[in-house]
């Protein structure tokens, strides 16, 4: 490993001053659970990283505001997160996703803005707060401003942040009648990186749904929503004919690209098997928990 | 994996199969290629560099050339052991030159296998990557064909 710079900043204003908007081997870094993979396979060599280590404090928080919207700080550690009672209420699909999201170990360290800011497809977290309609709060050396968690992902391991800006906080509206789901499907272990993750936000009255999210991950190059299948679900009512078409839009869809975890044609079965899946048990007749 | 496209350009098939047999001008018009030295008039080494937002990928590429069809084909086989990363990339490309009128199509097909850890990283970074190399391909190759054709002015 070549020799870098550590500094930990005590401010976030300090900490933006510090990294260098032109030069990518100079990052942030928060638990480090994602940076260090990529130190160790040698394709992340770093001049600077800028610890955000003594900013845990400040932006390490949970709080549900009386709108039933929730707000979490962006160094706030994922086992948190899995343990916090107003997430469960207000979102317990990030509860039953942690349970699989790598291990306590990891989940004890890495934190919610780095594993948004990280950009890599494969993470659980992404799709299901796109799926969720969350937003995140983002600070930069000229102000803040907010973005979708869904238009923050831009591509493979990109995201629409520039070098010099941090997510300080995560945004989760009330979700009101929406159910969401999660399916990770893993080629190894359970806890494994996925081969294919869904996520599937749906509302839905008599049978019929109203409203509807779909997100791929793990098989394509960023968390993507699938746009044709959502809007063939919408008006719908789900059974087994829906389900097949949509099934089938989601995977004509979505760009897929195979890596060590399958085949782009075994990526793609798994979509039409488990997009189908995800739907069924995003409805209320599932008995799964919202 | 398979990376195909196809590239127009406004020059006559001879024309373009010389240029594109051109080893040295090949190696131009591949944004991120660097240190091209011929071993013999089908063997090559190169370095080639590419990022992808903050990640760093750089490979050591042996070329073959396997087949010169003129004017209508070229194959070569690259074999890439990256650096600082285990794995390693095999490819197969295959490029045909189609006359259309006055214009030739470039028809290639890149066929590539990574192995080991890059296999779980390499395909979604080359994918990513493929669609602005040919940009910068194509670019390359219509700034040398303006001007007449590369090689022209010597």
């Amino acid at each position: 490993m070549t020799p870098f710079d550590l500094v930990q900043p005590a401010s976030l204003k300090e900490a933006i001053a510090l990294i260098d908007p032109e030069d990518p081997d100079v990052r942030a870094i928060a638990g480090g659970t994602g940076l260090m993979l990529m130190m160790k396979a040698g394709v992340f060599r770093p001049t600077r990283l800028v610890s955000l280590r003594k900013l845990g404090d400040s932006f390490f928080r949970i709080a549900m505001a009386a709108s039933g919207d929730l707000t979490i700080g962006a160094m706030t550690p994922l086992s948190a997160i899995e343990q916090s009672s107003e997430v469960l209420r207000h979102a317990p699909v990030i509860v039953r996703t942690m349970t699989r999201l790598s291990n306590v170990r990891v989940r004890n360290v890495a934190t919610v803005g780095g594993a948004l800011a990280h950009g890599d497809p494969h993470m659980d977290l992404p799709p299901v707060l796109i799926a969720l309609g969350a937003s995140v709060a983002i600070a930069g050396a000229s102000g803040e401003r907010t973005m979708a968690v869904e238009d923050l992902l831009t591509g493979y391991y990109e995201t629409a942040l520039a070098r010099n800006e941090l997510i300080t906080e995560l945004r989760i509206p009330a979700q009101g009648t929406m159910r969401t789901v999660y399916f990770k499907i893993t080629a190894g272990s359970a806890d494994d990186w996925p081969a294919l993750g869904v996520a599937v936000a749906l509302a839905s009255q008599g049978g019929t749904v109203t409203s509807a999210r779909m997100v791929v991950s793990a098989a394509t190059a960023k968390a993507t929503r699938l746009i044709s299948a959502e809007q063939m679900l919408i008006g719908a009512n789900v059974n087994d004919k829906t389900l097949e078409i949509v099934a089938e839009a989601a995977a004509d869809e979505a760009d897929i690209i195979a890596d060590l975890r399958g085949s782009a044609s075994y990526k793609r079965e798994l979509l039409r098997v488990y997009a189908a899946r995800a739907v069924r048990a995003a409805m209320p007749t599932s008995g799964a928990p919202n | 994996m398979n990376i195909a496209g196809e590239i127009q350009v406004s020059a006559a098939r001879e024309a373009v199969y010389k240029a594109l047999s051109d080893a040295p001008f090949f190696a131009s018009c591949i944004e991120g290629v660097s240190d091209l030295k011929e071993i013999d008039p089908t063997h090559y080494t190169a370095v080639l560099e590419t990022r992808i937002a903050y990640l760093h990928f750089k490979f050591k590429a042996n070329v073959e050339i396997t087949e010169l069809s003129p004017p209508e084909k070229i194959e070569a086989k690259v074999e890439g052991m990256p650096l600082g990363i285990v794995g390693r990339l095999t490819a197969t490309a295959t490029t045909q030159l189609v006359e259309s009128g006055s214009q030739t199509i470039i028809r290639y097909s890149i066929d590539a296998t990574l192995t080991g850890k890059l296999g779980s990283m390499g395909e979604p970074v080359l994918k990513s990557k493929a669609k602005q190399m040919e940009k910068y391909f194509t670019a390359r190759l219509f700034a040398a064909f303006a001007g007449g054709g590369p090689g022209s002015e010597t």
